[in-house]
């Protein structure tokens, strides 16, 4: 197997994809709790708007 | 209720409400999971390789490298035979099965950690062993979480009994991915153990790349 710098170059090709995998679901994750707080703010507003407990609504 | 919360509830014994969550929520916590798994599997190939410095380092990376390259070579198979086996299916939800499970085995390493890094720094002889033996019980608390997450996440009994085909090959391809890839990488351990031979462990002229 082809060597470089001590490490199998296939090894070290699996390693730069998984990290760009990792920054993936960081960004992805990123967004995805903006559109989770979205949703929370849109829930508790038509909780507010219908008369009922927020709480309840949100998080049944 | 916080993510960590969300992610005890999901993998412990509490019921939950699947068909409430939205999708960005269920991916969400999945990222949180699988992210939280690299951290902690991180913490268990630092004590995997404490016998040596430069191992230990190596590990921090080699580890979580291992995790997220197995499950990204066995999860979108494994979403397929979901979608194709369970009515009613959602992607998300094997996603997140198999995230919190993948939680739930590397919190088990990290947990188990402390004995591993003892085990390897004062023992040639027991160290291995007692790293291979705790890798073992974090597959199988692993599997038993997926089996666990999946039931929680199908409506109906019918759907439950349906997730076993698409549990069993995550499992498989994920295992087979695993000790493919430690078979390449560099040792974990001082000495490459079996398990980290790959397919060749089988063979009887068995060599260590």
């Amino acid at each position: 197997m082809t060597e470089l710098g001590g490490q199998p170059v296939v090894f070290r090709a699996v390693a730069i994809a998984a990290g760009l995998l990792v920054t993936a679901i960081l960004v992805a994750a990123r967004r995805l709790k903006r559109d989770v707080e979205l949703e929370d703010a849109e829930a508790l507003l038509r909780a507010e708007f219908d008369g009922d407990d927020p709480s309840s609504e949100r998080r049944p | 209720m916080s993510l960590v919360d969300d992610l005890f509830d999901f993998i412990g014994p509490r019921p939950v409400a699947a068909e409430e969550r939205s999708r960005s929520r269920v991916l969400l916590l999945s990222a949180f999971a699988a992210l939280c798994a690299l951290v902690l599997a991180a913490v268990w190939g630092i004590a995997a390789g404490s016998s040596l410095r430069h191992l230990a380092i190596g590990n921090a990376l080699t580890v979580p490298v291992l995790l997220m390259a197995s499950s990204a070579a066995a999860l979108p198979a494994g979403v397929v035979v979901f979608r194709m086996t369970v009515p009613g299916a959602r992607g998300s939800h094997l996603v997140l099965g198999h995230a919190g499970a993948t939680f739930g085995a590397a919190l088990v390493l990290a947990l188990l950690a402390p004995l591993v890094a003892l085990f390897q720094y004062s023992s040639a002889w027991a160290g291995p062993a007692v790293a291979l033996g705790s890798a073992v019980v974090g597959v199988l608390v692993g599997v038993l979480l997926l089996v666990r997450g999946l039931k929680k996440l199908s409506p109906d009994l019918d759907s439950r009994r349906k997730i076993t085909a698409p549990a069993i090959v995550l499992c498989v391809l994920q295992l087979v991915a695993l000790l493919q890839l430690a078979a390449i990488a560099p040792h974990v351990m001082p000495q490459r153990s079996v398990l980290g031979r790959g397919i060749d462990a089988l063979s009887p002229a068995s060599s260590t790349p």
